[in-house]
């Protein structure tokens, strides 16, 4: 509005606070579970009766999820969004999965203890091989994900059968957890231009906010080329040059744009086939605007966190100790940035396990721990070493079977930081974050 | 963000009589050190002073200086300096630990003892400009409130815990603090420079508005005197300290000889444990002594609703420091 009224480009500059206030985020849930299960551990019913915090008005769906993952005759679930005084809530990493796995997770593995079942081996024996049970997957990884994690890491001797069975005081234990996470194809948009130098010049409308899409789509673009990265070079999220773009969200970028970036050169190539190489001042273009659709199956990227934690029953400390996150995220383009990716993803679910809250005082809903000193949001020194495993895989579809990475890695690990304190300490924390006086609190 | 002018003082003496013009014209004026509490101060419209008188170009006080019995430390140190000299790390190790534990690299690059000392509490009300006691209104928010990190010790009216690391090691070293104010300067005990808030709900200290904290005394070191200081933070850096506590012991082959024991994050001020310190003398520090000491040591506690944690927690820190530091070689 103000733009058009002045005529001119209009800058709008938030401070951390107001980002905090004005700007949404993950929204807050109340979960209750019901679980029914046979005396051999095979699942029968669930039951959720959910609410999410949307604050004022409401910006997306304030879905719980989770529960989609298991296998299971009945399942029942009532979510209500809830209108309030708190900032809005909207869709941030992973939208309705961190917290739903951590519900959903944090069940299940009571279920297995009362069953004396390993939580591995529960899960084994009751996730879903299809989508809702239903729909048949483009490729399916996720038991190669929790067996090889659970190998790796060793689970079986990180793990105490009987929680809070460490004597302590400084306490250790072990958790799991699992996801599969949307990798759907859509449309999407790209263009390559070559001039009479050899240079050829990508365009993609999507921005680059710190993945490392520039470097992807020249990587992709080269490949699809056949010529080397050194001449290519990129230009994106310019609006006035760029073709149309959704925006950097929803995991699509490597697999939409990427898709889009291939048939792009595929056109060149076509052209230069036609033309010949371009002269002077000359350049050819190719441009590709795909939508390629799924008919029966689902894409989905799959993966499994594995975490052990030490936990100080003293001073209330939690600390991880060892965290392995197995990914099937199809074809990895760029390890360096996809496993970045996934260690970016578990630090903030660890953040958000730990750490990260934002408080508000009740009898005026203000809040106050807007930015990142009152939030509590994890330095570099209390990020651990994350260990990452990819299975790569080709289900035929996206760019050279590449399928989503970003939001996945936050998914599981809130469960699985959580399942691992748990163990380390016998006493289901129901709160998030886990912070030193929910400890101190439940082990006094 | 409210423009403010700078001024830069030559000494100490022009940099009150600055501050007097000022408050003599009817405006607001600062002292600014270090400048990395006030200025989240101003941006966060806390404090809108006119005129800052810039302490930094005053020369010479930001040394470790050897005195007649001790070391003298001038006010404008950076908590880098300090934590790095080698005298304050061999002689007086709780102060160079206390120092180091402070904030960020970047803070610690720039903020000063003194302004470390005389920063303003980090409690989450006062921050975010409730119109609580700090602020000149009349009541305290975190009482009824979120008060997780809140007082267990020595609250009311007001219920902040002091924010400074370096003030618990100063007291715990029974440092002395010159001021330098309109009326000339004064010398006084550390333990009596921070005031409880049934003194004055609005202030953390007895430092008048006109008056500078120019430097710190300490006492010698007295032989076989050893020190530490433990923090208890949310996150591994930047943080202030959910709990802390400053140790001396003067021991003797195993018996501790005398002790002070002051913590951080419980109370208004830092807080002393006389108490502590009289069962410890004259003892070898036994792991049930030091459960006694710890036992002892938060005896009156009075949690809110929400910080009961921080008394077997601090409990904790006194154990397991004392044991610690009495044990070592």
């Amino acid at each position: 509005m103000l733009a058009k009224e002045a005529g001119a480009p209009v800058k709008l500059e938030l401070s951390r606070k107001e980002d905090f206030i004005g700007v949404h985020g993950r929204w807050p849930t109340v979960q209750y579970y019901k679980v029914g299960v046979n005396r051999d551990g095979v699942l029968k019913a669930i039951q959720l009766r959910g609410y999410s915090g949307m604050g004022p008005y409401r910006k997306n769906s304030g879905a719980i999820g989770g529960m989609d993952l298991y296998q299971c005759p009945n399942i029942e679930r009532v979510v209500f969004p809830v209108y309030t005084n708190k900032t809005v809530s909207g869709n941030f990493r992973g939208p309705e999965y961190p917290q739903g796995f951590y519900g959903i997770e944090s069940m299940m593995d009571d279920v297995a203890y009362k069953l004396k079942m390993d939580p591995v081996d529960f899960i084994l024996k009751n996730m879903t091989r299809k989508a809702n049970d239903e729909v048949p997957y483009t490729n399916y990884s996720l038991e190669e994900c929790i067996r090889r994690g659970a190998e790796v890491f060793e689970w079986k001797k990180r793990w105490h059968p009987q929680p809070g069975s460490d004597p302590g005081p400084i306490k250790r234990g072990a958790g799991v957890s699992f996801m599969a996470f949307r990798s759907a194809l859509g449309r999407s948009s790209a263009e390559i231009r070559l001039d009479a130098k050899g240079q050829y010049t990508v365009f993609v409308g999507v921005t680059d906010v710190g993945p490392g899409a520039k470097t992807t789509m020249a990587m992709i673009a080269s490949e699809a080329l056949g010529v080397p990265l050194s001449k290519i070079q990129v230009v994106w999220g310019d609006t006035d040059r760029c073709p149309y773009s959704v925006g950097e969200s929803g995991s699509r970028t490597t697999i939409q744009t990427g898709q889009a970036v291939i048939e792009a050169a595929e056109a060149l190539k076509q052209q230069i086939a036609e033309k010949g190489l371009p002269k002077g001042t000359n350049t050819l273009k190719g441009s590709a605007s795909p939508n390629p659709v799924l008919e029966g199956k689902v894409r989905a990227a799959f993966g499994a966190h594995f975490v052990e934690v030490e936990v100080d029953a003293e001073l209330g400390r939690v600390r991880v100790l060892k965290y392995l996150a197995v990914h099937d995220s199809g074809r990895i383009m760029n390890p360096l940035t996809a496993t970045s990716q996934i260690k970016g993803g578990a630090t903030m679910g660890i953040g958000m396990a730990l750490h990260e809250d934002l408080l508000y005082d009740r009898r005026n809903g203000q809040p106050l721990t807007a930015g990142f000193y009152g939030a509590r949001l994890l330095t570099h020194r209390d990020a651990p070493e994350i260990e990452v495993i990819f299975i790569e895989s080709d289900d035929g579809y996206g760019p050279y079977g590449a399928k989503s990475i970003g939001e996945s890695s936050k998914v599981p690990a809130v469960a699985a930081v959580a399942n691992a304190v748990f163990n380390a300490i016998g006493r289901r924390m129901k709160d998030l974050p886990i912070t030193r006086d929910k400890i101190l609190g439940a082990l006094a | 963000m409210k423009t403010f002018t700078n001024s830069n003082a030559r000494d100490l003496q022009q940099a009150v009589t600055l501050v007097q013009q000022t408050h003599r014209d009817g405006k607001a004026a600062s002292f600014v050190g270090g400048g990395s509490d006030l200025l989240g101060l101003v941006k966060e419209r806390l404090v809108a002073p006119d005129v800052l008188v810039n302490l930094k170009t005053i020369k010479g006080l930001d040394q470790v200086t050897p005195a007649a019995g001790g070391v003298n430390i001038g006010g404008l140190i950076t908590l880098d300096t300090l934590s790095h000299n080698p005298v304050i790390r061999r002689d007086y190790a709780v102060l160079a630990e206390a120092a180091e534990t402070v904030a960020t690299p970047q803070i610690r690059n720039v903020g000063t003892l003194a302004g470390n000392v005389n920063q303003r509490p980090w409690c989450w009300y006062f921050r975010n400009g409730f119109p609580c006691f700090k602020n000149g209104g009349n009541t305290c928010f975190s009482f009824g409130g979120e008060n997780q990190f809140h007082a267990i010790f020595g609250g009311g009216p007001s219920y902040i815990v002091h924010p400074s690391d370096t003030a618990v090691a100063l007291v715990a070293l029974e440092a002395k603090f010159r001021i330098v104010g309109p009326s000339g300067e004064r010398l006084l005990p550390a333990a009596d420079f921070f005031a409880l808030p049934q003194q004055n709900p609005a202030r953390e200290n007895v430092l008048g508005p006109e008056e500078i904290l120019a430097e710190v005394q300490l006492p010698s070191a007295r032989p076989a005197t050893r020190s530490t200081y433990h923090k208890i933070m949310d996150r591994e850096a930047w943080t202030h300290a959910v709990v802390s506590a400053a140790i001396v012991l003067e021991m003797e082959k195993d018996v501790c000889r005398s002790a002070r024991i002051v913590l951080g994050g419980v109370a208004p001020i830092p807080w002393r444990l006389p108490e502590v310190e009289r069962m410890l003398a004259g003892q070898r520090v036994t792991e049930a002594l030091a459960a006694r000491a710890a036992e002892t040591a938060l005896e009156g506690a009075k949690p809110l609703a929400k910080n009961a944690y921080k008394v077997p927690l601090t409990k904790g820190v006194v154990r397991r420091t004392l044991l610690d530091l009495a044990s070592r070689a």
